[in-house]
């Protein structure tokens, strides 16, 4: 840690995306960013799988609006890899089973959290390989897109460790309040909690810690108008609203976020959820960042934050 | 390598039932905005920018300037698909400085810096130069009430907010903070109002465009023109109005493409396009099939203003006589005691003179012509209100440059800056505070004097996509595998550059080596303050100066500027 207190590496909502999970690994276990502490801040599993099948012409799949053709063993490989950076899951399968699965929900529920189990498993598996000696931990949340399936998983993982309802010291004589949930969205995912019952959960938790200015709250959804949270706002049938030539936009986020963090005054808000809203804010003394996401595009952003004895010394944007 | 190919329909994703994921934006409402926001002067002022540039404008079925406009618009098609490409790969606010701060090695982020500040900087010179036409343009409007019904009140309108007939001194400056005001006020609406107010503006802005074309088509006539001309402009004549076309330098005679003047025409052009590419950003936000959806944004937009920058004003212009609309406009540009009304030729004026009695029609377009230059005016606070986020995110300006304020939704302190700077400039532009070397003749700040080099300013802007287009697929190689037109971007970037060069080297760097325009004893350093030259060549070294100064104070703050961009390994 020496002079400059305890740097933190904060990412946030690599949904699948292998190639950004890696480079988030690689980039702590590099010390390219000179980080002692990596946080992630939620959203872990992806949002689609990718039918993949077998015809006379090879493999075929539709991936981002054209269809691909895959010859060879190699090109398989690569068509896969290319599902698995852009944080979609593979389904090798046929077109009779495609059509079953369009009309069996519940089949279809199983094999997402299946694929969703074996990524995340496999993650945690590459983290604890790779990871091992390099003296950088890592903590990190769910999100509410991920389902409470995974939980076990993250349980399991010999090296991540899992801050969500909980209060974990870190180095750096610091403490994390943590916590995947966010407030109602219009796709009912699977950690929703109403705003009240959130700041009440949040105000219980943030009460274990011993002292607000050495507390970090990770929770995925930023707070409501805070700038961190701005989404372009969806019509009924969650379709952006174009207007004058740009995108409607509106804050999204927790008020019961809002509320915990303007009570409890804790030394830093990390958050996620609104890959679009890359920002830093203070919501009186505390520093609530968001660092964006893209990486379906295979860019990790991130931030990188100095903590010293008597607070936040630097923070500055990082992305490869 | 998989092949890529047409897609057959039905066997898409599973999406899961808690996605996150949007539908696809229309588009159509992102091009319908942006065609209306860069029209700007346009609708009623594009026949007086025939001579900005002081060269011969000839007619072989398009005039000089037609031409240029589609070649120009043709050239921009190939920028118009770089900016696409790129934003499908890198979805974010900020223009091309994300783009050439990512792209370009090492020195990307200082060209990034240096290339979006004087982009800025141009672009507040442009909102500088539109609040005088605003004004003006309401001035025409009561002149066209005064010809339609001979009330004397709209027959003294250069008398309004004008000191001896010009819009100068406190009236001026008044007026115009009044205007800058009224701008403001649309910046800072709630996200929904602003949207409500500004599509109303857009929709007012294209529909007077439309309305003046299909009135003034049917029924004006060049001989209507010329004989009612001396009855409304105090005697002055069609003929003298061609003569000052032939005094003035500006009667051509057919088109020479190929000549050393004609990239001046094209560098006029240019400056009216600016903007075209803010619908490319829009892109970012395209869901599903990102080619189909930037074609109609990108191209859609470019396509209108190619066609409202050669048909729509060639055709008007014929009607009236192109001669007369260049002497008009040269007179004008000169400040000819002269001139008639002692206002520039716009279309709606032109058409009253013609057809005195649609002069309500007329005073509607005019008044859409009042409208289409202050729609463009929200826009650019609004894009570079984005920009400057992106320069406080990568601590090129201070984090406080960029904080979002709470209320608005939007970076106040940038957005104020922005228009701090229009109100400095229009300070300058009223009163004579600056030397007379610096601005002659009279210590005001003439922006359309500079507009010439004012073009200089955006080089840079013109220019970097081009050479991030021929870069990136090397430097960015993981990035753009992804990339819609990959393979091409190069060439793209080569052929749109080589149009670039050529313009800016006779447009702008022949002229100044050559002293084209210098006065008989005029110094070189004169002849620089003159053209506006020496603000340009400052405001590049503002920006180093600036870039130099950030870079200190985040190296005295302990911000490794070089772990900001690193390369990370993907496996």
């Amino acid at each position: 840690m020496g002079k400059r207190g305890v740097r933190l590496y904060v990412v946030s909502d690599i949904h699948a995306s292998e190639k950004a999970w890696r480079k988030m690994l690689n980039a702590a276990r590099m010390r390219l960013y000179e980080a002692d502490v990596v946080l992630y801040a939620g959203d872990l599993t992806g949002k689609a799988m990718v039918p993949v099948v077998q015809t006379d012409r090879g493999y075929e799949a539709e991936l981002g609006g054209q269809q691909r053709v895959a010859r060879s063993e190699g090109e398989l490989a690569k068509l896969e890899q290319d599902i698995a950076n852009l944080g979609y899951y593979v389904l090798h399968t046929t077109h009779d089973e495609i059509d079953r699965l369009h009309g069996d929900r519940t089949a279809l529920h199983e094999l997402f959290v299946a694929h969703i189990r074996a990524r995340v498993g496999e993650w945690m598996r590459i983290a604890a390989e790779r990871m091992e000696g390099s003296g950088v931990p890592i903590y990190l949340i769910p999100g509410n897109d991920d389902p409470y399936d995974i939980d076990p998983v993250l349980a399991a993982s010999e090296y991540c460790v899992n801050a969500d309802g909980r209060v974990l010291d870190i180095p750096g004589n610091l403490q994390v309040v943590g916590s995947g949930k966010s407030n109602p969205t219009p796709w009912r995912t699977p950690r929703e909690v109403p705003d009240d019952n959130f700041a009440e959960e949040l105000t219980r938790l943030a009460e274990e810690a011993r002292d607000p200015r050495r507390t970090i709250f990770l929770i995925h959804c930023p707070p409501h108008n805070s700038g961190l949270d701005t989404a372009p706002l969806l019509d009924a049938d969650l379709r952006p609203t174009v207007s004058a030539g740009d995108l409607l936009r509106g804050p999204v986020g927790s008020t019961g976020v809002r509320r915990a963090i303007e009570e409890f005054r804790p030394l830093l808000g990390l958050h996620g959820h609104i890959h679009e809203s890359a920002g830093e804010t203070k919501l009186g003394s505390t520093l609530c960042l968001n660092p964006g996401s893209e990486a379906a595009f295979g860019i990790l952003r991130g931030h990188v934050i100095d903590i010293g004895s008597s607070g936040v010394e630097r923070t500055f944007r990082v992305e490869g | 390598m998989s092949e890529v190919s047409v897609p057959p329909a039905g066997r898409k994703l599973f999406v899961r039932q808690s996605s996150g994921l949007v539908r696809e934006v229309s588009v159509t409402n992102a091009l319908f905005f942006n065609a209306a926001a860069f029209m700007g002067t346009g609708v009623a002022w594009y026949a007086t920018f025939y001579t900005l540039a002081f060269v011969p404008i000839g007619v072989a079925g398009f005039t000089t300037y037609g031409w240029a406009a589609i070649i120009v618009g043709v050239a921009a098609i190939f920028l118009g698909l770089i900016f696409a490409s790129f934003t499908s790969v890198m979805p974010r606010s900020g223009g091309d400085y994300v783009f050439t701060s990512r792209f370009i090695p090492k020195a990307g982020p200082f060209l990034g810096w240096v290339e979006s500040f004087t982009l800025v900087l141009a672009s507040l010179a442009i909102v500088a130069f539109e609040i005088p036409v605003i004004l003006r343009t309401v001035q025409i409007s009561g002149l066209i009430i005064g010809v339609g019904t001979g009330k004397y009140f709209f027959e003294k309108v250069n008398n309004w907010y004008a000191q001896n007939g010009v819009i100068t001194g406190w009236p001026g400056f008044v007026a115009s903070m009044v205007v800058l005001a009224l701008i403001f006020w649309v910046v800072i609406q709630p996200t929904r109002r602003l949207h409500k107010i500004v599509t109303a503006l857009a929709v007012v802005a294209i529909g007077s465009a439309v309305l003046l074309f299909v009135f003034g088509a049917l029924s004006i006539h060049q001989a209507d023109f010329a004989a009612n001309l001396p009855k409304y402009a105090n005697g002055i004549t069609y003929s003298q109005l061609v003569q000052g076309a032939e005094s003035g330098g500006v009667l051509g005679h057919g088109v020479q493409i190929f000549n050393s003047l004609f990239p001046f025409v094209m560098g006029v052009v240019l400056l009216n396009y600016i903007g075209f590419q803010y619908s490319a950003y829009i892109a970012g936000e395209v869901r599903g099939n990102i080619r189909r959806g930037v074609l109609i944004a990108v191209l859609g937009a470019l396509g209108v203003a190619v066609l409202t920058n050669s048909v729509f004003v060639d055709v008007l212009s014929r009607k009236l006589g192109v001669p007369g609309q260049l002497g008009w406009g040269v007179m004008f540009w000169s400040g000819d005691p002269h001139t008639p009304f002692g206002q520039p030729n716009t279309l709606p004026l032109g058409a009253t003179i013609a057809h005195p009695g649609l002069w309500p029609v007329w005073l509607l377009v005019s008044l859409g012509g009042v409208i289409s230059p202050f729609v463009l005016c929200p826009a650019y606070i609004a894009f570079m209100s984005r920009v400057s986020l992106a320069w406080s995110l990568d601590r090129q300006v201070p984090e406080w440059f960029g904080k979002v304020n709470e209320r608005l939704g939007a970076p106040i302190n940038a957005i104020l800056t922005c228009l701090g700077i229009v109100g400095v400039l229009m300070i300058l532009m009223n009163f004579p505070l600056l030397p007379d070397s610096l601005a002659p003749p009279e210590g005001k700040l003439n922006l359309v004097a500079t507009l010439w080099f004012s073009i200089f300013m955006a080089a840079l802007t013109w220019i970097m996509p081009a050479v991030n287009a021929i870069v990136a697929p090397f430097t960015r190689k993981d990035l753009m595998r992804g990339a819609p037109w990959r393979l091409w971007l190069p060439l793209f970037g080569l052929i749109w550059l080589a149009i670039m060069a050529i313009t800016y080297w006779f447009a702008g760097i022949k002229p100044v080596t050559d002293f084209v325009g210098r006065a008989t004893g005029e110094s070189g350093l004169a002849y620089y303050n003159r053209t506006g030259l020496s603000f340009t060549i400052g405001a590049f070294v503002v920006a180093i100066l600036i870039y130099v100064v950030q870079t200190v104070r985040n190296r005295r703050a302990g911000v490794n500027l070089a772990m900001m961009y690193q390369e990370i390994p993907p496996e």
